[in-house]
């Protein structure tokens, strides 16, 4: 167990020494926040700091993402990242799944989400290398995934979520798209709809059951992804039903996500104020809206920008053979 | 039947999928990222012995199917059938091996059960945490990790070997966990 630990740091050190290797400026944000963006089925944990004067509501931070837009914005870099807990609140946990986990993120200026696509692999590739010298073993992209060994190296595939809905689900993806659809075939499906079923939970539902357990164990990426649950991402131009945003799977579990940013703000204020009202129906937690998030999207409004979160326990999990991501921490 | 939802979930209940009863073997909670709740079941049909997996949103409501339970005697093995007698009635019911699984290893006979029946078959069986059994045999010779304390093989009654601390000597009564199979405690 013990090794499992220390292989977990070894892979911290070395995504660290990747980064900065590549030109990249790392940024220790704060965690305790006053304000959050507003996304759904992001929820924050609640705390409140009391001063002499007064108390106040703080949130820990669900992600480094509006601290790191922030300072994009200011142009101080081009390229940035971040390595920090993060924090997620009405969660279950799971093998794969902590409240509080180790969030990498990074953000590149002027490109879009193929080059971070790029990113993701030549770092995965580049851990499991120093991984074999850390293990004093010959250089290797061979990993075992789920008892079979895996050639990392070889090509990791696109696959997009319109192809898979239309081979494995039976249903067209723009189709479905309009609630009424949706609702219609997933009834069909004989799938239970309940009062407050949403669009995206009846989405990944037939995802989760009739779809992921067809794509591959070997890394793939996964896009297409609707743009009405990619609130921060950029639609495609080509399609804007659809979001420049992509899922890296490994061993049929989600690892990183990532996509080109969308700095249309009246788009993102829009989203925001939609879940607002979401969340006032439903009773959940409500963080004041982060502003300077905002602010801080106006002013990249004329760039292309893109960026990616990546579980990083989730990653030390795959490259160690772990299937237990409490098998990581003593 | 009553209507349960997926945080009423436990390991072991009977609910209703596709139309069928099927009991849940497991469940573990599933978050897709930027994506809510989801509670992925393994589900043994009880009819066929098929098992399955199923995503639930949680939040989802299911039937559960309630099921009679009876304390049984375990009488006798035939080829794959294991034959179990209510105490009160006198009346003979039959497990199959795949229903039993390991647990099989552990099946003292003349031992009382809590066996599950539903429309008037057995199905399953309670599976208790913790089993007593003797020692029937045990070698000499010395096993295992001696900074985690020296072990040794023993077989039990039933005819399971069983790894065991040294201080246990043929004759002792002992507690296993027959799921994992592993030694708990001189009983």
């Amino acid at each position: 167990m013990l090794s499992k630990i220390l292989l977990h740091e070894h892979n911290i050190r070395n995504i660290r020494s990747y980064f900065v290797k590549e030109g990249f400026y790392e940024f220790t944000l704060p965690i305790l926040k006053a304000s959050l963006p507003l996304e759904p089925n992001i929820h924050a944990l609640k705390t409140t700091w009391n001063t002499p004067k007064n108390s106040q509501t703080l949130y820990l931070s669900t992600s480094p993402e509006s601290e790191l837009k922030k300072i994009m914005a200011t142009g101080i870099t081009t390229k940035c990242f971040a390595l920090t807990k993060s924090f997620r609140n009405l969660e279950g946990s799971g093998p794969h799944h902590q409240p509080e986990f180790l969030m990498l993120e990074w953000y590149r200026k002027n490109a879009n989400y193929t080059k971070i696509m790029d990113d993701v692999k030549k770092l995965i590739l580049s851990i499991k290398k120093s991984l074999n010298i850390f293990l004093k073993k010959p250089p290797s992209s061979i990993i075992s995934l789920q008892d079979t060994p895996k050639d990392f190296s070889l090509k990791w595939p696109i696959i997009s979520l319109i192809d898979a809905f239309t081979k494995y689900a039976k249903l067209n993806l723009t189709e479905i798209l309009q609630d009424e659809v949706l609702w219609k075939e997933a009834k069909k499906k004989g799938y239970s709809i309940e009062k407050q079923t949403s669009w995206s939970e009846l989405f990944d539902q037939i995802f989760l059951n009739e779809i992921l357990p067809h794509l591959p164990a070997n890394p793939f990426f996964l896009i297409d992804f609707p743009a009405r649950i990619s609130t921060l991402c950029q639609p495609r131009r080509n399609n804007p039903n659809f979001a420049e945003r992509f899922e890296l799977f490994i061993g049929r579990v989600e690892i990183a996500n990532g996509n080109t940013e969308n700095t249309n703000i009246k788009y993102v204020k829009r989203s925001f104020n939609e879940e607002k009202k979401r969340r006032n129906q439903t009773k959940k937690v409500i963080p004041p809206i982060d502003n300077e998030f905002l602010q801080a999207l106006e002013k990249m409004q004329d760039t292309t920008y893109a960026g990616v979160g990546l579980g990083v326990e989730r990653l030390s999990m795959i490259l160690s053979g772990t299937t237990d991501i409490k098998k990581l921490y003593i | 039947m009553t209507k349960i939802s997926t945080s009423d979930f436990q390991k072991g209940i009977f609910i209703e999928y596709n139309g069928e009863p099927h009991q849940i073997t497991d469940f573990t909670f599933v978050n897709p990222g930027k994506g809510s709740a989801f509670v992925r079941t393994k589900l043994k049909n009880l009819k066929t012995g098929n098992v399955r997996e199923f995503t639930y949103k949680s939040g989802d409501k299911v039937e559960e199917i309630p099921m009679e339970v009876r304390e049984m005697q375990y009488l006798y093995k035939t080829d794959d059938k294991y034959h179990f007698m209510d105490k009160f009635t006198y009346e003979q019911y039959e497990l199959k091996d795949d229903i039993l699984g390991n647990f099989a290893n552990f099946l003292k006979e003349g031992d009382i059960f809590q066996v599950i029946i539903h429309s008037g078959e057995a199905v399953t069986m309670r599976f208790p945490k913790k089993v007593r059994l003797r020692v029937v045999e045990s070698e000499e010779a010395v096993r295992g990790n001696t900074v985690m304390g020296a072990k040794k093989i023993v077989t039990l009654e039933t005819g399971v070997q069983l790894t065991v601390p040294l201080f246990i000597k043929t004759g002792d009564l002992v507690a296993v966990d027959p799921e994992t199979g592993q030694y708990l405690e001189r009983a």
